[in-house]
């Protein structure tokens, strides 16, 4: 309820590396090949300007990028952006900071024309093209005209 | 602005402001609005962009308190299970509305005689049919002639918008169990109509229409009021409404775009601010004469206060329905259980308004908020199982209205001028929580019959706070009421309210039609009696 704060810096290289790695863990690839995973599909670049407007969660979340790499240089012996795709998944499930960024990513990734091809839709926005749709079949109605008045009069 | 008085002020330039400066512009009077919001630029509306979902969780968010524009007042609606919905701009909360357009039936002027609860308006459903005709012309509502669940002389100039695969799936429904359904009444050209294009069935509608083809006010009432002579002043935030010493309002103090506090003085005040926004103003408008706030003798400013409850049931199917397309809110109306039935356990009724189905991120974010999302693997799946394949319906409930709904003045929530923000207090009643459960049941029975196998239920729905009504009601009584049948204060004989503050009660329909044929019967009657307005 209170006036949006001033704009928080952007990420580093590193730490955006990093967060299409957590991006495509938090949506990877489809089984099938079909549909990208959302840090591949670009979904970085909405959720970095949604931590510009969110300080807390920009906090947050470069805390969590920062452990993860600890993490994975502990246990692998490598940073966590060069870790394999398993390695990774298994490394973010562990992290809070994943669960708030979620909504984000959905966001941030069904937004992208890759997704939007791979859903079977165009891509491009609604306006102005729009959809064409087929024409109404009134008929449908028969048994509602056969009723008579529903209303109360008074 | 000029001080020299204007002859009539409006405060707000949503739906009933434009339809009031509209009909008023005739006489040729010196008629100036004040909007807290701007004007709305084509190129503005989200539906342009690849983001456009996205922006309903920003810029275009429902909720002010997300919104957070400059133009938006909070509002402190942590005591309510239902948060308050609108738009500040020019067209007001019509920016982003559905355009689903019924009308009240005539009952729903009578519910204290008919059913006991509430009160009975001072005016009656013929009073306001000829309203309801010209707002149809004026709005381009679309629709089809002839639903049993209305008097047969209700028109519409355009054809029903298309049902859609999805559309009439849910008609199918509707017949296998015998109940009643009709094309909905749409605010939404479906030809080209006056200067208008049609709607290209883009389904972007509760983040604005770019095409204007959605009968938001500033594409319908504005235009032609502005060619005659009403002026509108945008970035205009009053701050309240001023009396003399005769208890005459005699103008208002606002601060404009750059937070300057300045003085307009006016021979008649209307204030058009919705049911939040004007009773908000009055309230911080005390007075000497006024000390508990202006008009408010009665103690029923800000109080019976109306939402209407929603349940909103959607249905999962086993095929795509191409439910992304067309207008996100109007397709069918459903009033099988609009008029009391004392059997059901509660008094009065609702209609069920089917939704279309949802664009990509919205339907995520729906699977999320119903636990049905995972993110990691099994999201795709997850994500396949809703994609296009949810239809649905809300029930739209009437409230009842009750004292103990209020809206009051926040003591520590202002707004970017210095405006207390207004605060919520509202509960659910027996008689909405009975018709909320009984709309669930019913619900998911018809997207059965329908073919989905499975349901997500939301009931209160808490978004929905978007009808807002009954926070100055109308009566014949100034001790029960606010407003007289003309919408004229009981208290302040120069000070009229024309927005959906003056319902005294809400129906089980979506209001703005009704608001507006109110804002030109007010209108109407005014012009009619200009010599002796204030008698
Ligand atoms: C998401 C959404 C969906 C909706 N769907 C539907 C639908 O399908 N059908 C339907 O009938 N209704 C719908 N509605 C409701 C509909 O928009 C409102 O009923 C209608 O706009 C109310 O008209 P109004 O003129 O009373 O208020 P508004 O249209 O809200 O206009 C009030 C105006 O007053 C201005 N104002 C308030 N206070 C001040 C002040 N102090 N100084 C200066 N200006 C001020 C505001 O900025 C605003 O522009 C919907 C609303 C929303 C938000
Ligand atoms: S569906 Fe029609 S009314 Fe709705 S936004 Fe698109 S063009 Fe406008």
């Amino acid at each position: 309820m209170t006036a949006a704060a001033t704009p928080a810096a952007g990420l580093g290289a590193e730490e955006r590396r990093a967060l299409v790695c957590v991006l495509d863990a938090l949506i990877p690839p489809s089984p099938d090949g079909r549909r990208p995973g959302a840090g591949q599909a670009g979904a970085a670049a909405y959720v970095e300007n949604v931590l510009r407007t969110l300080p807390d969660l920009r906090t947050m979340v470069v805390e969590g990028l920062r452990e993860l790499d600890e993490q994975a240089r502990g246990l692998h012996g490598r940073a966590f952006a060069s870790c394999s795709e398993p390695e990774r998944a298994v490394l973010v499930a562990a992290q809070p900071f994943g669960y708030a960024l979620v909504p984000h990513a959905y966001i941030g990734y069904y937004q992208q024309g890759s997704v939007l091809e791979a859903l079977g839709l165009e891509a491009r926005p609604p306006h102005p093209q729009g959809h064409v749709m087929t024409e109404n079949d009134l008929s449908l109605l028969a048994p509602v005209r056969a009723r008579s008045k529903r209303y109360r009069d008074c | 602005m000029s001080q020299e008085p204007v002859d009539v002020l409006i405060i707000g330039a949503g739906a009933a402001g434009a339809a009031f400066a509209w009909s008023m512009a005739e006489t040729r009077m010196d008629i100036l609005c004040l909007e807290q919001g701007d004007w709305v630029k084509h190129d503005d509306y989200p539906g342009l962009r690849m983001d456009w979902e996205a922006r309903q969780f920003g810029d275009f968010a429902f909720s002010p308190n997300v919104r957070c524009r400059r133009e938006d007042y909070p509002v402190n609606d942590a005591g309510s299970p239902i948060q308050v919905a609108n738009f500040n701009a020019v067209g007001g909360s019509t920016i982003l509305y559905a355009a689903h357009f019924p009308r009240f039936h005539p009952a729903d002027f009578r519910t204290r005689t008919l059913d006991g609860v509430g009160d009975d308006w001072p005016i009656d459903y013929t009073t306001l049919a000829p309203y309801y005709d010209v707002n149809a012309r004026m709005m381009g509502v679309s629709g089809l002639a002839g639903d049993p669940m209305y008097p047969p002389d209700k028109q519409v100039p355009l054809p029903p918008v298309p049902l859609g695969k999805l559309g009439e799936t849910l008609a199918r429904g509707f017949n296998r169990l015998g109940w009643h359904w009709w094309p909905s009444d749409s605010a939404i050209t479906t030809a080209e109509y006056e200067g208008r294009a049609p709607c290209i069935n883009a389904g972007t509608c509760l983040l604005g229409c770019p095409q204007g083809a959605k009968a938001s006010s500033d594409v319908t009432y504005w235009p032609p009021a502005i060619r005659k002579g009403v002026r509108v002043a945008t970035r205009c935030r009053v701050r309240e409404i001023t009396v003399d010493e005769r208890g005459m309002a005699d103008g208002v103090i606002y601060y404009d775009g750059d937070g300057k506090e300045c003085r307009q003085r006016a021979h008649v005040v209307v204030v058009a601010g919705n049911g939040i926004g004007t009773p908000r103003l009055l309230l911080n408008s005390r007075s000497r004469q006024f000390p508990e706030g202006l008009a408010n003798r009665s103690g029923l400013v800000g109080k019976r206060l109306m939402f209407h409850p929603y349940a909103m049931v959607t249905g999962i199917f086993p095929e795509r329905l191409q439910g992304y397309k067309g207008p996100s809110g109007c397709s069918i109306i459903s009033q099988e259980f609009y008029e009391t039935d004392p059997a059901r356990g509660f008094a009065r009724g609702y209609s069920f308004e089917m939704l279309r189905g949802f664009g990509p991120v919205s339907t995520a974010m729906l699977g999320l908020t119903a636990g049905r999302m995972p993110h990691g693997e099994g999201h795709h799946r997850a994500f396949d199982e809703l994609w296009d394949r949810t239809a649905g319906m809300v029930a739209i409930c009437e409230d009842l209205p009750e004292t103990t709904n209020t809206v009051t003045l926040d003591p520590e929530l202002k707004d970017a001028d210095g405006i207390p923000a207004p605060r919520i207090t509202y509960r659910l009643s027996e008689n909405s929580r009975a018709m909320l459960e009984h709309a669930v049941a019913r619900g998911k029975e018809v997207l059965a019959a329908a073919g989905a196998g499975d349901f997500m239920v939301q009931a209160p729905l808490p978004v929905a706070g978007w009808h807002l009504m009954g926070t100055a009601c109308m009566g014949v009584d100034p001790a029960k009421s606010v407003v007289n049948e003309r919408g004229r204060t009981h208290d302040v004989k120069n000070l009229f309210i024309i927005d959906g503050s003056i319902f005294t009660t809400a129906a089980g329909v979506n209001p703005t039609n009704t608001i507006q044929a109110l804002a030109l019967y007010i209108a109407d009657t005014m012009k009619k009696n200009l010599a002796n307005l204030f008698d």
